[in-house]
């Protein structure tokens, strides 16, 4: 029994060094906004306790070479890191900026726990970015923007400003928030968006050349002014590529999900 | 959680609240003024009781007023004599209080105040004093999308497009913000959205003009599409240059260099 015991002991040490993430926490009472940026790898956020800001990364920081002569003195260029995980964590006013080096090799994985009610604004909108950015469970408005990254998301409310060049956008929200409009648009990525069934909003789902799915009936408005005399009464099939508008659950705040080639998935849950 | 069920649910500051029925009747002072702006732009639950507010002034100003029967006084008094005459003989005094006695004489004083009232003002007074509160909307939707549009929250400036689209005969001051959101907003997002609900004024030329102009400036694929079709929409010729050298650059996106090329044998 006991070498048993000692036997789980030393596998379970072991285990957890093998898995041992460098991590950093810390407190930070009253912040309204986090910005992240310029983030060396994927990034996944999700929910932690109120004020409490934790990283966790796989990856090994590199250590620079000391310079005797600069003993003493803070750097002044270069990267700053006060969290030991080459990230910087930066508090100013109500907002905190957690940011990467200006130089990025993209294949670590960070984990950032935020404090749940947060406002978040990541910035993936360069080359050398991770691939994945993934949110889970903030419940605030959500800023994301991405070159070829894909942008995960589930159990989140918004209002969500997301943006990507050739990235999927893919996740479901727990409930749409009615505070302020939500935006959704990828060039050539696909939009697969799931909502609750009893959603109310006012949609509006574009494509240039991809196909637009939807799971909600969508009321449609009525046929807009026509601004053409020689239309008449005639309603207009097409304006800016295809284009469907209107509401669902008898309408409220605005979404709108917009791609050039991807294809759009509207569904209901 | 907890702050934003405060933010969604009710907010707590007594102080701006007891406001904002002065702030709509542009009663503060200027200090008070910046003070109440100040916290709508932060508060979404005031935001919401300021426009309630404004709703039910506006239900109030639009609800007709009802004529009373011509005979109403004279069967009023008739009521009272009828009512006071077997009291006058009983030692006992008694006040008879019937519900549906006081109901009818509050009606009928409430009536005889609307007369008085129908008498005074003529309608047409009171139909400028509509169009004056429904000015006053359109100039408090302004102030607030002005202030919308320099917070940090791209939501929050969607918001800011959203009130601009919805401001009655919007002034060059709105458009110019819409422009300028257009040009320069960090977010594409609300680029995209400002170029949407400037479409609403592109009868104006000088907008079409910017439109075709920022046209030049914009690098997000979505967004030159968007501009472009509009523009073909308005048969505006002066995009021609710019869409020529869309077709001729390589480093177009290869949608927009095929909507550039359609865009061109519309318009030539």
């Amino acid at each position: 029994m006991k070498h048993t015991i000692i036997v789980i002991i030393a596998f379970w040490l072991a285990w957890q060094t093998g898995l041992s993430q460098n991590q950093y926490e810390t407190e930070i009472p009253n912040i309204r906004k986090v910005l992240i940026e310029r983030i060396p790898g994927t990034l996944l956020i999700q929910q932690s306790k109120e004020n409490i800001f934790r990283i966790e990364s796989d990856k090994e920081p590199q250590m620079e070479l000391q310079d005797e002569r600069a003993r003493g003195l803070k750097p002044v260029t270069g990267n700053y890191d006060n969290t030991g995980l080459g990230l910087a964590l930066i508090q100013s006013g109500s907002n905190v900026t957690i940011s990467g080096p200006s130089r990025l090799d993209s294949d670590g994985n960070y984990t950032l726990f935020l404090p749940p009610d947060v406002e978040v604004s990541v910035d993936f909108a360069n080359p050398f970015s991770g691939e994945l950015v993934e949110i889970r469970g903030i419940k605030n408005s959500l800023e994301v923007k991405t070159l070829s990254g894909d942008i995960k998301f589930s159990n989140i409310t918004g209002p969500t400003v997301f943006h990507s060049i050739s990235g999927d956008i893919e996740g479901s929200f727990s409930a749409l928030s009615q505070e302020a409009p939500s935006s959704i648009i990828s060039i050539s990525g696909l939009i697969d968006v799931a909502m609750p069934t009893n959603t109310s909003a006012e949609v509006k789902l574009m494509s240039v050349s991809g196909k637009i799915y939807s799971g909600f009936e969508i009321e449609k408005e009525n046929a807009q002014k026509n601004k053409d005399p020689r239309a008449g009464d005639l309603s207009q099939i097409s304006g800016i590529g295809q284009k469907t508008s209107g509401k669902i659950n008898g309408g409220g705040t605005s979404l709108i999900l917009q791609s050039i080639s991807g294809n759009i998935y509207f569904r209901n849950k | 959680m907890t702050t934003q069920k405060i933010n969604t649910m009710k907010c707590n500051n007594t102080q701006i609240n007891a406001l904002l029925t002065a702030y709509l009747d542009k009663a503060l002072t200027p200090e008070e003024t910046i003070m109440v702006e100040a916290h709508l732009n932060n508060c979404s639950a005031c935001l919401h009781e300021l426009q309630e507010i404004r709703n039910i002034q506006q239900q109030i100003e639009q609800t007709p007023l009802i004529e009373p029967p011509e005979d109403a006084e004279k069967r009023f008094r008739q009521m009272l004599e009828k009512q006071s005459k077997p009291k006058k003989r009983s030692i006992t005094i008694t006040v008879d209080f019937s519900w549906k006695k006081i109901a009818a004489a509050i009606i009928i004083f409430l009536a005889g105040a609307a007369t008085a009232l129908l008498i005074q003002p003529n309608t047409e007074t009171s139909r400028s004093s509509l169009a004056s509160l429904e000015n006053q909307v359109s100039q408090m939707r302004q102030v607030l999308m002005a202030a919308l549009i320099k917070n940090d929250s791209p939501s929050d400036r969607l918001k800011a497009v959203q009130y601009a689209e919805q401001i009655s005969k919007p002034s060059p001051e709105v458009t110019n913000i819409l422009l300028e959101t257009l040009n320069h907003d960090p977010s594409v997002n609300v680029r995209l959205a400002a170029a949407n609900a400037l479409q609403e004024f592109a009868i104006h030329k000088e907008v079409r003009t910017a439109l075709a102009e920022s046209l030049q400036q914009q690098s997000d694929p979505m967004l030159q599409i968007v501009l472009i079709k509009m523009l073909v929409q308005l048969h505006e010729q002066s995009v021609v240059p710019t869409l020529q050298q869309f077709s001729h650059d390589e480093e177009t996106h290869e949608m927009v260099k095929k909507e550039a090329e359609e865009a061109l044998t519309v318009l030539l």
